[in-house]
């Protein structure tokens, strides 16, 4: 027999064994020990127990006469033994956020890149944070330093393989280990998994071994020098690291190399990864292969069969290898050669900076000029050489801001481009012809008139077929083949000579400033006129085309002697003078015929002899009225002439 | 690592999302959470709920009032606040998240096995 009491339960009278009673005594207790701590202590007890008394009610109705101890039991194993409490209770703090520990955070103030405030690579942000300055100072130190020594690029570089950026994990507890990473290689995996180690960017180990490939080509295209003994260096540092850091394998060896939590996620994230790749595709549908034909073909050929699809996996994975290298090879190459071309372009704008006042008229189009180098050629080269690195290397990111600026900036180049060529070509706009001057010439006897061409060596030249220049320090002049012979029928029976000149003006008063300044070099003495073909401009008159014509009359039946070296030409009558004045050969012989030139030649007697047609009686004639002072002996005529100097032309 | 402890641990993640999702249903008194648990195979102590029910209405998630009731003392009727009622959105968003996932994961997983 049991006692029974009552007791005022949450309001209510409840009949309950004594037993019972004191079970429910205790763990009431019990719970109010258990939530100690809660600070809604109070209201949980009071709830718990109005459930109890709900559960009493319950039971009491069903018929029983008063509360037992199985009862008491019953409801604490559905409210929950304590021990269960305890247990729920120990399992959920690990997921309270409210009780859980914070993750450490940076204990002595640590130096990391902000990459959240980057513009390159996030150093001077980073630098700023530590130092407690504003990013701009830092900024423009570093643009000083670059600019006026050329110091900031490596020391950047460094810095930005060195110091870790802040949107890596950097939980040191986790044992991040160095591997080498397979799925992000390039050739080993060595400059990948130093990123994963160090938490950097992939391409700045990237760029560290290759830079002395770089900075060589660099050197020789720049300075024709070397920079010596860098090279082989890294080569044999990247073998090394390729030979002893192992390459993470396994899931767990990844996340270690990458130094992540192994949890849920990370586990997905890799596993994911990794099934995404297609070699394992590819792995997998050669296994199928592989196991469908074992299926098949059990035994001896099962075995055979699988080793030849191995072989031909290997051969396939081979020849794809191969193909991707050849397709990078010759992107890379490509690449390089649009590149270089630029490059070439933009060097030998500035190589022809010094004969820039040559064509270029006051300070607004030399500025357009350089702005037209800067922005035309140079910055697609240099955004041309980023696009390049940026495919070899696979990165992702795709920066708008330097994307938008170099286009813009292209833009720019292209503007100042066409107003340059505006500018410039309002000098060129037409061709003007002066006046024909008769030049004054005592008249001579022979019925003959010789050209020679001379070519007055000036200082310091470069030799070239048709420019020649001084120096390039001192550029004073340019002197090219610009005097032409013109030869016409003579409206009387003597020789006359004309002296024509034609230059690109902008407008007839410009045109005349600039006949002024044509200058061609010549002189009739006797029966010989001889020429310089090359006129000079200067930095004044610029270059404009300018051109002199020697207009020589040649009377009907008279002769012309011009040099072995030069043509004439039917149509025009103008002559060519070519740079070969010692070929050696007999100087060759036109007359003026009725109907125009006609090559002849002159026999020993000093009379001319037509190869082709019979002669006309006219010439004959005036060759015999006319004495006849030409010597017999033509290539005499060469050397004498180079030292002929009557009238003080050479210098 | 023990089954229990990591089956516990996958439940506990779930737990409040599911309370939720009751109360998110219609007000509700804390047996009836228990009991529409219980019908749902998902187990769980009155002493851990009432606990975590007195959590959400003290963040602001869940707000009650007293029904009197004929077979006993009054209950307490529990609904969403407004703020509790975003949360719980969210907290469905990261279950459809990670659902999807596991299915994923363990479909493939169930794939490759031969």
């Amino acid at each position: 027999m049991k006692q029974v009491i009552h007791i005022n339960y949450q309001g209510r009278v409840v009949p309950i064994e004594q037993s019972a009673f004191d079970l429910l005594k205790s763990y009431t207790e019990a719970l109010s020990v258990h939530f100690e701590n809660e600070p809604e202590k109070e209201e949980i007890i009071h709830d718990i127990k109005d459930r109890i008394a709900e559960l009493f009610e319950q039971r009491l109705k069903k018929g029983n006469a008063c509360i037992t101890d199985e009862d008491v039991n019953a409801i604490i194993n559905s409210i929950g033994k304590i021990e269960d409490l305890e247990a729920a209770v120990a399992a959920e703090e690990d997921t309270n956020p409210k009780t859980a520990k914070t993750s450490p955070d940076s204990g002595p103030r640590r130096l990391y890149r902000d990459e959240t405030q980057k513009i390159i690579g996030g150093v001077c942000a980073g630098l700023a944070k530590y130092f407690h300055v504003d990013v701009v100072v830092i900024r423009v130190i570093a643009a000083i330093l670059f600019f006026s020594f050329g110091v900031g690029v490596i020391p950047y570089l460094v810095l930005w393989a060195a110091i870790p950026g802040s949107s890596i994990n950097q939980v040191v507890s986790q044992q991040k280990k160095l591997f080498r990473d397979g799925e992000n290689k390039l050739i080993g995996g060595v400059c990948a998994g130093l990123s994963n180690y160090f938490g950097i960017d992939i391409w700045i180990p990237r760029i560290v071994f290759l830079l002395p490939f770089i900075t060589t080509v660099f050197a020789k295209l720049w300075y024709w020098g070397m920079i010596e003994g860098f090279t082989p260096g890294t080569i044999l540092v990247y073998i090394i690291c390729w030979l002893v850091i192992p390459e993470a394998k396994t899931t767990s060896e990844k996340l270690a190399m990458k130094g992540e939590p192994v949890n849920m996620d990370s586990i997905q994230k890799s596993v994911h990864a990794g099934l995404k790749s297609a070699e394992k595709s590819i792995e997998e549908a050669t296994q199928k292969l592989e196991s469908t034909i074992k299926e098949k073909s059990p035994g001896f050929m099962g075995e055979l069969s699988a080793f030849f699809t191995k072989i031909i996996r290997g051969l396939v994975s081979i020849i794809l290898f191969v193909l991707k290298v050849i397709a990078y090879f010759l992107l890379v190459v490509v690449a390089i050669a649009v590149l270089a071309s630029l490059m070439g372009v933009g060097l030998s704008s500035i190589a022809l900076w010094e004969l820039k006042d040559f064509v270029l008229t006051g300070d607004t189009q030399t500025y357009l000029f350089l702005a037209t180098v800067v922005l035309f050629i140079i910055v697609p080269a240099i955004g041309l050489l980023t696009w390049i690195i940026r495919r070899i290397f696979k990165l992702q990111k795709q920066r708008a801001v330097l994307r938008v600026s170099f286009i813009s900036a292209w833009i720019l180049g292209w503007i100042s481009f066409f107003l340059l060529l505006a500018l410039v070509g309002r000098e060129y706009k037409k061709e003007y012809a002066s006046s024909v001057e008769e030049i004054k010439a005592t008249p001579f006897l022979s019925d003959t008139i010789r050209v020679q061409d001379f070519y007055r060596e000036t200082e310091n030249e470069f030799s070239d077929n048709n420019f020649h220049l001084s120096s390039i320090v001192e550029i004073d002049s340019i002197h090219y083949e610009g005097v032409t012979i013109q030869i016409r029928k003579s409206s009387d029976e003597q020789f006359h000579f004309y002296v024509r000149k034609k230059t690109l003006a902008r407008d007839a008063k410009a045109a005349k400033l600039l006949f002024d300044e044509i200058k061609p070099e010549y002189v009739i003495q006797d029966s010989l006129l001889l020429f310089n073909p090359r006129i000079g401009v200067s930095r004044k008159s610029k270059l404009r085309g300018q051109r002199a014509t020697l207009v020589i009359d040649v009377p009907e039946g008279k002769f012309v002697q011009i040099p072995a070296h030069a043509s004439v030409s039917e149509i025009q009558r103008e002559t060519w003078y070519f740079d070969d004045f010692n070929s050696g050969e007999p100087a060759k012989l036109f007359q003026m015929r009725q109907d125009g030139l006609k090559e002849t030649q002159k026999d020993s007697n000093g009379d001319s002899i037509s190869p082709i047609e019979n002669q006309l009686l006219d010439s004959t004639d005036n060759k015999q009225n006319q004495k006849s002072e030409v010597p017999t002996d033509f290539k005499s005529l060469s050397i004498p002439v180079m030292l002929f100097d009557p009238l003080g032309f050479l210098p | 690592m023990s089954i229990e402890n990591t089956s516990s641990q996958m439940r506990k993640g779930i737990l409040e999302f599911c309370i939720l999702s009751i109360i998110d249903q219609g007000e509700v008194y804390p047996s009836e959470i228990i009991d529409r648990m219980k019908e749902a195979k998902l187990h769980i102590f009155e002493g851990t709920l009432y606990p975590l029910l007195t959590r959400l209405k003290n963040a602001g998630l869940l707000q009650y009032r007293w029904v009197e009731s004929s077979g006993g003392p009054p209950r307490k009727y529990f609904q969403l606040t407004e703020a509790g009622k975003s949360f719980y959105d969210e907290l469905k968003n990261t279950w459809r998240e990670i659902a999807d996932s596991v299915h994923q994961i363990t479909q493939s997983n169930s794939n490759s096995t031969k």
